[in-house]
């Protein structure tokens, strides 16, 4: 029974957790019970679904069909906790004031955005489909299915209770502070679902791993102790992180602070841009590349450009033009007399003469007479 | 635009799957791995295609090999591993914790 008790616990820990942390997102907006409990729904009605073709998943894409759900399923709540983040930027002085002013009561005229509906499905949807095969084979079994249910049924009162506590924490952060608080750490929540979601890309042999192993503290905090799997699910701790996962990591923590800034008219600050400079380069720079199986080819990253002034009439500093971002180049398949080149590329301003973003697109016509 | 090249990258990574890479076949019976010890070449890409001939789902599970998944009750999945540096790495049934262990020897 204990066992049973522990696995159903560790698969609704992870949504509970994310549908807490929503929750006290969202404090004082109309309408966010009723995204929540249709987020449940539909979250566990696509469960039933998943499960009974589970193994249809598996077979499907060359037996990676699994894997490539879960990091979509994984990526589409990245993609909606950032779309949360921009939209909570926009309307989160607001709720203060008027939070503050009714107290904790719904404010009137604030909807709670949908996005938050599609995350707490995806949470659901994501640990419900295991949750499902689990609970069907124990009722298959038949053997003492009383004690396992209540094994379950334990399990899922713990990891319900465990989200409640948070919750009640965070609802003791002061109204001002509170939305500030949870904007972190829904940044980090997503940062840590996009690690692992390439994670699974990387099983799935589409990533590369960019080493197996970057350090290993599972003898200092195990991620299957409680508090590390606390930890994993809400700030993203990993014990045995693998290359490409620190860098998808900073990664979405860079697009997610530029996106919200950048949306919201006001420039992105240079460590955000930064953030993505170089994982990104990083990345690019390991992949493996195979050209010969490619229609047309695609080289390393290149980094532009920088202007230090005229050789002898160096500018100060504050005039120097850097720019640097990512940027692919490569070549249309030509014969050896004609060839297209092109280059594309998204450059940060990194000093303070240069712009914020600059887009740089080049093609080119080689030929031989 | 920058996603646009976030995406680009992304492509580039997909690399072709090679199906002639050696495959390692390990049955789930009464919630137990056979064999439950497989020794595996260094270095090298290999297949794991795991049978589950219990009529109950087990999840493959192995943290030092950053692979999980889970696998309906009679059928089989496949996993890719490695390259891997020699050393042997745990997996286990999550499952069904208790009987379902292995161990993977990379020599």
């Amino acid at each position: 029974m204990l066992g049973t008790a522990v696995i159903v616990f560790r698969e609704v820990l992870e949504a509970s957790l994310i549908v807490t942390l929503m929750l006290a997102a969202t404090r004082g907006m109309s309408g966010r019970g009723r995204w929540i409990a249709l987020g449940m729904f539909a979250g566990i009605g696509g469960a039933l679904v998943l499960a009974v073709f589970a193994e249809r998943i598996n077979l499907a894409i060359a037996g990676t069909g699994q894997e490539l759900l879960n990091a979509t399923i994984l990526l589409a709540a990245v993609v909606m906790l950032t779309w949360h983040l921009v939209w909570m930027r926009q309307h989160a002085a607001q709720l203060t004031q008027q939070i503050r002013r009714i107290g904790a009561s719904v404010v009137a005229g604030e909807q709670a955005p949908t996005a938050l509906a599609m995350i707490v499905g995806l949470a659901v949807l994501r640990e419900g489909s295991e949750l499902v095969l689990f609970l069907y084979g124990i009722a298959a079994s038949g053997s003492d299915t009383g004690t396992m249910l209540l094994g379950s049924l334990f399990g899922l009162s713990a990891g319900i209770l465990i989200g409640v506590v948070l919750y009640f924490g965070l609802l003791r952060i002061p109204v001002q502070a509170l939305f500030r608080v949870t904007g972190w750490l829904i940044l980090l929540l997503a940062a840590g679902l996009a690690a692992q979601s390439v994670g699974y890309l990387v099983q799935a042999n589409l990533l590369p791993a960019l080493g197996y192993e970057i350090w290993d503290s599972s003898t200092f905090l195990s991620q299957q102790s409680l508090l590390g799997q606390f930890l994993h699910i809400t700030l993203g701790y990993l014990d045995q992180p693998m290359g490409i996962q620190l860098l998808t990591y900073a990664l979405t923590i860079g697009i997610i602070l530029v996106l919200t800034r950048v949306i919201n008219k006001k420039p992105a600050l240079i460590p955000a841009r930064l953030m993505i400079t170089i994982p990104a380069l990083f990345m690019v720079l390991s992949l493996p590349s195979d050209p010969a199986h490619a229609s047309h080819k695609v080289y390393s990253p290149s980094v532009a450009a920088g202007e230090m002034g005229e050789v002898g009439h160096r500018l100060p500093g504050d005039q120097q033009d850097h720019r640097a971002g990512p940027a692919i180049y490569g070549e249309f398949a030509g014969s050896s007399k004609r060839k297209w080149l092109y280059e594309v590329g998204y450059l940060f301003g990194i000093s303070a003469a240069a712009p914020a973003g600059t887009l740089k697109a080049t093609l080119e016509y080689e030929f031989r007479c | 635009m920058r996603r646009t090249s976030l995406l680009a990258t992304l492509l580039v990574a997909v690399t072709p799957v090679f199906a002639d890479d050696p495959s390692f076949d390990i049955t789930i019976k009464e919630h137990r791995f056979t064999p439950s010890e497989i020794t595996i070449p260094k270095d090298t890409k290999v297949w794991l295609v795991v049978i589950n001939q219990d009529a109950t789902a087990e999840e493959f599970e192995s943290h030092s090999l950053h692979r999980e998944k889970v696998i309906p009750g009679n059928s089989r999945a496949v996993i890719r591993i490695g390259p891997l540096a020699p050393g042997s790495y745990e997996f286990v049934g999550e499952f069904h914790e208790d009987t379902a262990r292995g161990t993977l020897i990379v020599k």
